[in-house]
C-alpha cells in the first residue's frame, strides 16, 4: 500500500485533499483510516510515506491511532463478537476517534514537521519539500520521477514494497520477539490479577493490551473471553488501546518520530483512555 | 604494501556493498519460500487460523516474485545517507541489519513449528467452561438443550456453558469430548483435571486454553499434554462456595495426539 502511495499518489494530488486548517486536516486521516483496512502493523509504512510527502504530522498522527480501529474489518468483528452488546461497537469506535484526534492535535503544538520527525525522515520530507518548492517556483504542474510506463512503475513498486517490508521487518520482529518472550515467560495472571477496583481493572486490561499486541481486527473475540471477569469499560480500554499502542507497534512508530513524541504520543493515549473508560464506568454508575 | 592494503581495503569493501545489493533479495526470497514450504507441508496451521492460509500463500509467493524482480532489475544503487531507514528506495549499505533479518529464518529452520500444549495453558491461565460466573446472571438466557448432546464438540460445550453457566440446565447430559490433560490445581477443585484445546481466532498469539472440569479417575495416571478421550455425563461440584458444572466419566481412554486448534 505504502509502496503504491510512493510510486503512483504525487505530492501534490496528495496534499490537495488535507484542507490548511489543523482541526480539519483530521478528517481526511480518520476518513482513510475508514476506508482501509490495515491494522497496527501495516499502518506505519502507510503513515510514514505520508509524512515523507509532507502531510501534516498530527493528519498522520491521528491515521496511525484511528485506523486500526476505525477500519470496517476491525468494527464488523467487534460487532459480532459483542453481539449481545452492541454498545461496544459504538464505545469503541468513538472514543478511539476522539482520542485518536486530541492526540494528533496534541502532538501537532509539540513542535513543526521535521523537528518531530526521526531525524532520516524529517531530512527526506524536507528534501521532497525543497523539490515541490522548486516546482512550483518554475511553474512545473506535477512530478515525474518513477518512470512513465505503467510496467515501470509496477516495477518500481516491487522494489520499493521488498525495500520497505524488510525496513518495517527489522523493528517488527524486535517488537515481535519481545511480545512473544512476554507471553510465553510472563504468567498472565500477573497482569489480570493486578488488584480489585475498577482502576486496577481498566489497568489490567489496557497492560494486557500492551503486551499481547494483538491485531485490531481480531482482538474483540480475545476480549470477549474476558467479559465475566472484567467490567465493561476495562474491556472498552482494551480495545481502544490496544491498537494504538502495544509492544510489537512502539518499535515501529520509532521509525518514524523521535523518541520524545513517540513517548508523549504514549503518555498522552494512555492518559485519555484511562480517563475515558473511568468516566464510562461513571456513567454506568449514574444510569 | 600501502598498494596491497588499500587493495584489500577495497575488496572488502565490494563484497560489503554486494552483499547489501543482493541480501535484500534473497531475504525476501527466503521469507517468501520460508511461508511457502509451510503451506506445502501443511503446517501453516500451526501458527494461524486456516481461513488465513491462503492470502498468506499469496503473500509468500508475491514476496518471491519481488525477489525476482528485483534481482532481474539493474543492481540496485546503495544508499549514501549515512542514515538507517532514510525512506528512499536505494539499499542500506550495512550488513547487520540483513543478519539480523536471516535470524528468524535460521531459528525457523532448526526449530520446526509445534503446538502449544499444557505450558503455555498454564502460562495464559486456563479458561474452564462452566466454572463462569457471568455478571447479572439472572440475565443469563436459559439454554434448552433438546439436542443430543453427545454430538457436541469441544467449541458447542465451551459456548453452551458461556452462554448459560447454570449447572442445573446440564445435570445428566451426556458428553463425548477429547482433548489435553492438564493439571491446575491453583483453578480447579483437587481431584480433578481440565481437558483442553486452544480457542484460536486469527493466530497462536491469541489462543486461549479452554475445556471442561474432569473427575480423574485414573488416580493421578494421567500426565499433562496426554490426549485423552472422555465419555460420561454432566453433573455439579461444589468449588469455593460456587456451584460449577463438571464431567463425570464413564471411561477416560489416551489417544493418539490430534490438533489442538478450535476455529
Amino acid at each position: 500500500m505504502s509502496a503504491f502511495v510512493h510510486v503512483f499518489v504525487s505530492e501534490d494530488t496528495l496534499l490537495r485533499f488535507v484542507p490548511k486548517n489543523p482541526l480539519l486536516s483530521l478528517l481526511p486521516a480518520l476518513g482513510v483510516g475508514m476506508l482501509m483496512p490495515v491494522c497496527e502493523c501495516g499502518n506505519v509504512a502507510v503513515a510514514r510515506r505520508f509524512l515523507a510527502k509532507g502531510v501534516p504530522v498530527s493528519t498522520c498522527i491521528t491515521f496511525l491511532l484511528a485506523s486500526p480501529i476505525l477500519n470496517p474489518v476491525a468494527l464488523f468483528a467487534t460487532a459480532i463478537a459483542f453481539r449481545y452488546q452492541p454498545e461496544v461497537v459504538w464505545l469503541r469506535g468513538g472514543i478511539a476517534f476522539v482520542v485518536a484526534a486530541s492526540v494528533g492535535l496534541l502532538i501537532g503544538h509539540l513542535g513543526r514537521g521535521e523537528q518531530l520527525l526521526a531525524p532520516a525522515l524529517a531530512a527526506n520530507r524536507a528534501e521532497k519539500g525543497r523539490a515541490r518548492e522548486h516546482r512550483h517556483a518554475h511553474g512545473h504542474d506535477h512530478e515525474h520521477d518513477h518512470g512513465s510506463s505503467f510496467p515501470e512503475k509496477l516495477n518500481n513498486v516491487a522494489g520499493q514494497a521488498g525495500t520497505e517490508f524488510l525496513s518495517m521487518m527489522q523493528v517488527l520482529l524486535l517488537g515481535a520477539a519481545v511480545a512473544s518472550a512476554t507471553q510465553v515467560l510472563v504468567p498472565r495472571t500477573s497482569i489480570t490479577s493486578m488488584g480489585s477496583g475498577i482502576v486496577f481493572a481498566i489497568l489490567a486490561m489496557m497492560s494486557l493490551a500492551f503486551v499481547l499486541s494483538i491485531c485490531s481486527t481480531v482482538d474483540a473475540f480475545f476480549a470477549l473471553s474476558y467479559s465475566s471477569i472484567f467490567p465493561t469499560p476495562a474491556l472498552v480500554a482494551f480495545l481502544v488501546f490496544g491498537p494504538m499502542l502495544g509492544m510489537k507497534t512502539t518499535g515501529l512508530m520509532l521509525t518514524a518520530f523521535r523518541p520524545r513524541v513517540v513517548l508523549a504520543i504514549g503518555a498522552i493515549t494512555l492518559e485519555l483512555v484511562f480517563l475515558s473508560a473511568l468516566l464510562l464506568n461513571l456513567r454506568g454508575a449514574f444510569l | 604494501m600501502t598498494i596491497r592494503i588499500e587493495r584489500l581495503r577495497l575488496r572488502r569493501e565490494r563484497a560489503r556493498l554486494d552483499i547489501a545489493r543482493y541480501a535484500p533479495s534473497l531475504l525476501l526470497a527466503g521469507y517468501g519460500l520460508f511461508i511457502l514450504s509451510l503451506c506445502l507441508r501443511g503446517s501453516m496451521t500451526l501458527y494461524i487460523n486456516p481461513a488465513y492460509v491462503l492470502p498468506t500463500t499469496a503473500a509468500g509467493a508475491l514476496l518471491v516474485l519481488v525477489a525476482v524482480a528485483r534481482l532481474a532489475r539493474n543492481p540496485v544503487s546503495v544508499c549514501t545517507h549515512g542514515e538507517e531507514d532514510c525512506g528512499c528506495e536505494t539499499v542500506s549499505p550495512r550488513v547487520w541489519p540483513y543478519a539480523a533479518l536471516s535470524i528468524p529464518l535460521l531459528l525457523a529452520a532448526l526449530f520446526p513449528p509445534q503446538s502449544l500444549a499444557a505450558f503455555s495453558a498454564r502460562q495464559r491461565g486456563p479458561q474452564i467452561a462452566g466454572m463462569t460466573s457471568i455478571q447479572g446472571i439472572s440475565t443469563v438466557k436459559r439454554v434448552s438443550l433438546s439436542v443430543d448432546t453427545k454430538s457436541f464438540t469441544m467449541q458447542d460445550w465451551v459456548g453452551a456453558l458461556s452462554a448459560d453457566p447454570n449447572p442445573k440446565d446440564y445435570l445428566g447430559k451426556p458428553v463425548l469430548i477429547s482433548g489435553l490433560v492438564l493439571h491446575s490445581p491453583a483453578s480447579m477443585p483437587p481431584g480433578y483435571i481440565m481437558v483442553m484445546r486452544y480457542q484460536v481466532t486469527c493466530c497462536i498469539a491469541d489462543a486461549r486454553p479452554v475445556g471442561l472440569i474432569v473427575k480423574d479417575s485414573s488416580q493421578g495416571a494421567l500426565k499433562d499434554n496426554q490426549w485423552v478421550s472422555v465419555s460420561g455425563v454432566m453433573s455439579g461440584a461444589k468449588y469455593q462456595g460456587d456451584n460449577i458444572t463438571v464431567v463425570t466419566p464413564k471411561v477416560i481412554k489416551p489417544i493418539k495426539s490430534q490438533d489442538p486448534y478450535m476455529y
